[in-house]
């Protein structure tokens, strides 16, 4: 048996030890912003366009990358200090996504440019749990690397409605009930409200959903309700 | 003709004082007769120029602190910066000068050692303790708004109530309570809903992701830029908010985390409407074009309502991407961008050369935080009571102090009125070609008198 001297053998547990939590601590405090690289400004496709960019509904372009949003414009001596605290709306939104619970996901069919879209039905902590997350990819063609072009997300199971003056709630809750929906809120104002259906966690369901609704006249603007964030 | 090779100049005759003048603009100018005599420190290199002017202000501030004096020299090619630090130089003679009370200011007749005759304008530095890290309203590089100026001529906000849409607010951090725009109209804890607006018990605005009466921050977003609007000034501790003394209505839909949903968005607009808010803070932003919403931001410019939306933290062309609130096309929505100690734009903000109308300060903005730790205020290390943070949320409220400001200094102004004053005023700046609606960064004080000589 091989002498091995104990001292040693300890040190090296010792910087394995260190190491390790140096990892655990980087990997904690840069989770957001390495996850947060993946995702791209906001996506504004206007809803009701189906799983592929259209022509209505550009996929969002970064800014050139000749002027990028700061560095061309600073002159010598910006404030090198750190900046605490950039939380855009995109990264809040990938902080829900990491944590929540995928439900379903599809994607759509890659165009001649490989660019697709991405729909997530997710269970969150937010206030209304079951969130939709609709994001762009394209492809890098250097790397074949696929890479996030934003994401928007909304509510899954509720569409937000208002109801068209001179129609009654009583009105309102036949049609409700008939669209398979429940009234789930009023607004203070008493004129919108938020229809609640089951079959959320269906990719498609709220498309399905606004349309039914969208067919009504005694409603009018059937919309997701979009989630938003601090920035 | 005054001696430009004479390193400094002395004021050499204390004249007249004005009667009728208020008595707290009397203690000022005794407080700053008694600066002047022992604090004059031109700035390097400063030479008074031929047939300058001085002119003295004093507004309530000064009389309620204890800080240094700032003194503006101008003349009719411009203003010197020409402060008199506290502690710092000394004037090179006995001075006398004449003063006389104008409304909103104190103005004092100067004459120099040769006999030249002039006006000078004294303004105070507030006494907060942290005011000199408030760069963006303050900042020996003239990257900022020019607040210092600006109070000279006003700093009480109280008669704009603001409405800070958002994570709510820590009303019970001592910079912020006594700015808290209480509702006169409802009694507390009654149960009933005295003023009859369709809310139980909202003395202080409405959380709206809680269907509730408090609308306390449980984030530390919404505390941060109700502070940059109103954090109370003069008071010895802390920051000073734009608006040293205001009246902010917190109005919660963002969640813990900093989450919403339009439908809560736009219930908080519907009430900021039915309880006669004037401008309206909005450092948010996400979702697609909703038709819903843009008809409740129309009936806010109906009712004369300015809508101050952060352009967004993404680092990406709002012309060509739209974010929103901040792109919506009417007439009361202002888009800000946030801009760094030096005037140029933040490397993370949103931009837009015809979409984003003015730049602020946004980056590394001191402000006040939640006196309890949240979650998130856990999560990321920070400290209770004052953090800075950045963000195109941090420069818009610069914008809506400001509004606040200028609407309370001419209240006959109408909404767009107060925007025009806001965007065509403003500094014009180089950095921001490309990146904003025509190169502006926000200035406070040419936003309160356009007349006030460019640098």
């Amino acid at each position: 048996m091989k002498y091995r001297n104990p001292k040693r053998i300890l040190i090296v547990a010792v910087l394995a030890l260190v190491c390790a939590g140096i990892g655990a601590w980087w990997g904690f405090n840069h989770r957001g912003s390495m996850v947060a690289e993946n995702l791209g400004p906001v996506d504004l496709v206007a809803y009701g366009t189906r799983l592929a960019p259209t022509a209505a509904a550009p996929v969002p372009q970064r800014a050139p990358a000749s002027i990028p949003a700061s560095q061309s414009a600073s002159p010598a001596g910006e404030d090198s200090a750190p900046q605490k605290m950039v939380l855009s709306g995109q990264k809040r939104l990938q902080n829900l996504v990491d944590r929540g619970q995928i439900l379903r996901a599809e994607d759509s069919k890659p165009s001649s440019d490989g660019s697709f879209q991405r729909v997530r039905i997710l269970r969150t902590s937010f206030k209304y749990p079951m969130v939709r997350v609709i994001e762009n990819f394209e492809i890098d063609q250097a790397t074949g690397r696929e890479f996030s072009r934003g994401a928007v997300a909304m509510v899954a199971d509720h569409v937000a409605v208002k109801l068209v003056p001179g129609f009654t709630f009583a009105q309102l809750q036949n049609l409700v009930r008939s669209s398979g929906g429940e009234i789930r809120a009023q607004s203070p104002n008493g004129d919108r409200f938020l229809i609640g259906f089951s079959g959320g966690e269906n990719p498609q369901a709220l498309e399905d959903m606004i349309e039914r609704l969208g067919r009504s006249t005694i409603i009018s603007d059937p919309a997701p309700d979009y989630l938003v964030f601090a920035n | 003709m005054y001696d430009q090779s004479k390193p400094g100049w002395a004021l050499i005759a204390f004249a007249v004082l004005t009667t009728g003048c208020q008595m707290e603009s009397l203690h000022a100018l005794r407080r700053s007769s008694q600066s002047l005599s022992q604090q004059v420190d031109p700035q390097p290199g400063f030479q008074p120029p031929v047939g300058f002017t001085l002119t003295i202000q004093a507004s309530a501030l000064s009389v309620t602190n204890g800080g240094n004096v700032a003194l503006n020299v101008t003349n009719g090619q411009g203003p010197f910066a020409y402060r008199i630090a506290k502690g710092q130089g000394a004037v090179s003679a006995a001075g006398v000068f004449t003063a006389s009370i104008v409304p909103g200011r104190v103005i004092i007749e100067v004459m120099d050692s040769r006999g030249e005759r002039g006006q000078a304008a004294i303004g105070v530095m507030p006494n907060d303790t942290m005011f000199g890290q408030l760069y963006g309203l303050n900042n020996p590089n003239d990257a900022d708004i020019d607040a210092l100026e600006a109070w000279d001529l006003q700093t009480d906000c109280r008669s704009i109530r603001v409405g800070v849409i958002d994570t709510g607010m820590d009303y019970t951090h001592p910079e912020l309570m006594t700015n808290l725009g209480l509702n006169a109209g409802e009694i507390a804890g009654n149960g009933l809903d005295d003023d009859a607006n369709g809310f139980i018990d909202d003395i202080m605005g409405w959380n709206f992701v809680t269907g509730t009466n408090d609308p306390r921050d449980d984030n530390l977003h919404g505390t941060h830029v109700a502070g940059t609007i109103g954090a109370l000034g003069g008071n010895g501790v802390g920051v000073a908010g734009i608006c040293v003394r205001a009246s902010i209505v917190p109005l919660k839909f963002l969640d813990d985390a900093g989450g919403g949903d339009l439908f809560d968005a736009i219930s908080a607009f519907d009430y900021a409407r039915k309880i006669n808010l004037k401008v309206l803070n909005n450092s948010w932003g996400g979702g697609g074009f909703d038709n819903t919403m843009l008809t409740a931001i129309q009936a806010l410019n109906t009712a004369d309502v300015l809508f101050l939306a952060a352009a967004g933290n993404d680092g990406t062309n709002n012309d060509t991407v739209p974010s929103f609130p901040a792109n919506y096309n009417v007439p009361n929505v202002v888009s800000v961008a946030a801009t760094n100690n030096v005037d140029a734009i933040a490397n993370f903000s949103n931009f837009g050369a015809t979409s984003v109308d003015i730049a602020a300060p946004g980056v590394n903005i001191l402000s006040t935080f939640p006196v309890v730790a949240t979650a998130e205020m856990t999560l990321a290390g920070f400290a209770t009571s004052y953090e800075k943070i950045s963000g195109t949320s941090m420069a818009t409220p610069h914008v809506a102090g400001a509004a606040a400001l200028v609407w309370a200094y001419t209240p006959t102004f109408t909404m767009l009125q107060v925007r025009d004053a806001l965007l065509n005023n403003a500094d014009t700046k180089a950095t921001l070609t490309g990146r904003v609606v025509g190169t502006r960064r926000l200035n406070l004080m040419r936003a309160l008198d356009p007349n006030y000589p460019r640098p």
